[in-house]
């Protein structure tokens, strides 16, 4: 029984395991020895070792002062961290419309497909016609500034407010999205007896609310989090390169972005699979951390 | 109240999306194609249409200012005589007589001479498009004089794009409203095939992804099997595989296979995932075993019980899933973009990134494009909506 078993699931499993095996996991192991060597693809490969983490991620002394041997990943690194800074917004808003649209009021589905509209559009032509609003001459965004009489700042081509327009355009394109349904029903989990009885010990809304609604929401927003920062150190890509090509200046270049350029501009495959790498390692290790800290966090009702 | 206020917010743009590709492409300020409408290596004086107008632009003093943006970055190439040159020319009210216009001939043709102008690292806000550096290298820097070779259309070429992207936001939408931009999409460009390959490449993929994510989440989810669990946590974590490390090999792989730049590159990787197969084997666990029982009692083989039991009871979650795959598909930008080359393999995301390069400042095309991106993904989601919420939510709950 178990010999048929085995055959049966072997069939079943074989065309998205192949594949899996083939694009996922096979290439996980290529890209760890990929990261030990120099190519360019039009030449032969060449071993260096460990030399393209050195390259990356050591320093050196010159003139008796430190630097570091590939400052430009240090700075990528901060940019993506700092658009990070997004996701907390984000989630914020998206549980704020999440609450609002849990109440009984007219037209709710209505304003629910209006939010989701972003969502659902995702993608380059968005990040387009948000490139354009913020367009310092012509966009929107400037030209409603200017009725109120301030004068809009160049936006995309700023060195100083690339990166919070890009980070207003995905707090704006996420808002309304996945989370916000996701919150939803997790809103529509909590028993009403236990707003009641809040009500009645003499809650106010704020406390209702720190006190029933957040604690039992936690899974939810722990499940969220997790998601959202897997995603954003990874992201950034899109934006980048439609919106600013790496910002004035490197100001919007991500993670993501850096390693396309090396593999795909400058053909540093060894070098791009090292950034990678690292890049993997240190999502796994913020991972584990979220998981360990906010795991320890979260109720279950 | 305020959920209209927000509902506002969310919708302003797309219309503002919707109203400029509407909009006509004739600009208040000036049109390029005006102004330049005849192929030169060095300028001549009568190509010029409107000179006044374009020097009030260089001239502009809130611009001039910024050397970041392109037309201050070339303000601050020319040399001081030229600055006062071009100052005097602005202060002029009324048009040019020739011999000013033979000045801003001038001036211009030493600007198109200057090399940082096909510098990128000089020029960081825009990018060089990518036509122009190779027909540049049969160009003499000095004077702008074509070397031999250069034919007249790669000179037309690069005079307009050298200056179109040295201004970029030269032209601005106009008043009237009209369709013409969704026609000009089309005609002047490669779009159609574009948006045939979006189709093609996303309908494949979408149903090859729900097909085998189905297979293997009914594997994981029914059959007994050694290493079962095992497997699929393996499954699990490779959800957080970055597909920065995946696609590099990938792509090298492809490329030892000579897939580069064909439809197999643009489908089979991205028709395998693990999140298809983790929400259906979720979905799948909680079907009723009884009917499957009783299809076993009858003698069924587990193909059998797939097809006429499971599947059908799982329409919702597979509706989701498609539509889920469906959506990502098809604004999928990064992959396209590495294994796509010739405009004949473009998906939408991409032919509208390259457009970017073509028609770098014409709003009103570009958002006729965005549009075209954007409508059939509201058509799927309008007709699949019933599902694709109660799908996430099979997804995301935790058992």
């Amino acid at each position: 029984m178990n010999q048929r078993q085995n055959i049966a699931a072997g069939l079943f499993l074989a065309p998205n395991f192949l594949g899996f095996l083939i694009f996922t996991l096979l290439p996980v192991g290529a890209a760890m020895l990929l990261s030990l060597f120099r190519w360019d693809i039009f030449h032969a490969p060449q071993f260096v070792g460990f030399q393209n983490f050195v390259d990356l991620l050591g320093g050196h002394w010159r003139d008796g002062r430190f630097e570091w041997n590939d400052p430009h990943f240090w700075k990528y690194l901060g940019n993506t961290a700092f658009l990070m800074m997004a996701i907390p917004v984000s989630m914020a808003s998206s549980l704020f419309l999440a609450i609002m649209l849990n109440q009984q009021i007219r037209g709710r589905s209505f304003f629910r497909t209006i939010f989701y509209l972003p969502t659902i559009c995702a993608g380059v032509a968005l990040l387009m016609l948000w490139k354009y609003m913020l367009n310092e001459e012509f966009g929107l965004v400037n030209r409603f500034l200017a009725v109120i009489g301030v004068d809009g700042p160049g936006w995309l081509t700023s060195y100083h407010w690339a990166k919070p327009a890009i980070m207003m355009v995905t707090i704006w394109t996420t808002m309304g999205g996945t989370n916000m349904i996701l919150y939803l029903a997790g809103l529509q989990c909590i028993p009403p007896e236990l707003y009641e009885a809040a009500e009645i010990d003499g809650a106010g809304s704020w406390q209702a609310f720190t006190q029933v609604t957040w604690p039992l929401l936690s899974p939810t927003t722990f499940f969220i989090f997790i998601t959202s920062v897997i995603h954003g150190l990874q992201g950034g890509f899109e934006a980048a390169y439609i919106m600013t090509e790496g910002g004035p200046d490197g100001a919007t270049t991500t993670m993501g972005y850096y390693i396309f350029n090396h593999a795909f501009q400058w053909f540093n495959m060894g070098y791009a699979a090292a950034i990678a790498m690292v890049l993997f390692v240190i999502i796994l290790t913020v991972t584990l951390v979220n998981w360990r800290y906010g795991g320890r966090k979260v109720e279950y009702a | 109240m305020l959920l209209a206020v927000v509902g506002v917010g969310m919708v302003v743009p797309f219309l503002w999306m919707i109203l400029t590709s509407l909009k006509s492409p004739e600009a208040d300020v000036m049109d390029l194609r005006a102004v330049f409408p005849e192929p030169a290596a060095v300028l001549a004086a009568r190509q010029i249409r409107q000179p006044d107008g374009l020097v009030r632009r260089i001239t502009d003093p809130r611009v001039r200012s910024q050397p970041a943006t392109p037309a201050g970055r070339l303000w601050s190439m020319l040399e001081e005589p030229d600055h006062q040159a071009l100052l005097k020319l602005a202060e002029t009210p009324g048009p040019l007589d020739p011999f000013q216009v033979d000045l801003l001939v001038e001036v211009l043709n030493t600007l198109l001479a200057k090399r940082e102008l096909y510098e990128p690292t000089v020029f960081p806000v825009a990018q060089l498009p990518a036509d122009v550096p190779a027909i540049l290298r049969h160009t003499d820097g000095q004077t702008g004089q074509p070397l031999n070779g250069l034919k007249h259309a790669q000179v037309l070429h690069l005079n307009r794009r050298l200056l179109e992207w040295a201004l970029p936001d030269y032209i601005e939408p106009g008043r009237r409203v009209t369709l013409v931009n969704y026609q000009r999409v089309f005609q002047e460009t490669n779009f159609g095939r574009a948006l045939f390959n979006s189709i093609v490449v996303t309908l494949i993929v979408t149903f090859g992804q729900v097909f085998t994510s189905s297979l293997a989440a009914f594997a994981f989810a029914r059959l007994r099997f050694t290493g079962r669990d095992k497997l699929f946590f393996g499954y699990l974590a490779t959800m957080m595989i970055p597909g920065s490390v995946t696609m590099i090999p990938v792509f090298i792989l492809l490329r030892h296979l000579g897939w580069i730049d064909s439809y197999a590159a643009l489908i089979l990787p991205v028709m395998f995932t693990a999140y298809g197969t983790f929400m259906l084997r979720q979905f799948f666990m909680g079907l009723p075993t009884a009917l499957e029982e009783a299809a076993v009692l009858d003698g069924c083989g587990m193909l059998r019980i797939y097809w006429h039991v499971a599947l059908p009871l799982s329409k919702p979650a597979l509706a989701a899933l498609g539509i889920l795959t469906f959506m990502g598909a098809w604004r999928s930008f990064m992959w396209p973009l590495i294994v796509a080359h010739s405009p004949e393999h473009y998906t939408l995301p991409v032919a509208i990134a390259q457009f970017q390069g073509m028609f770098g400042t014409e709003w009103t095309l570009l958002m006729a494009g965005a549009m075209i991106m954007i409508v059939p993904m509201l058509i799927v989601f309008a007709f699949g909506q019933r599902y694709f919420v109660s799908g996430i939510r099979v997804g995301a709950v935790k058992e």
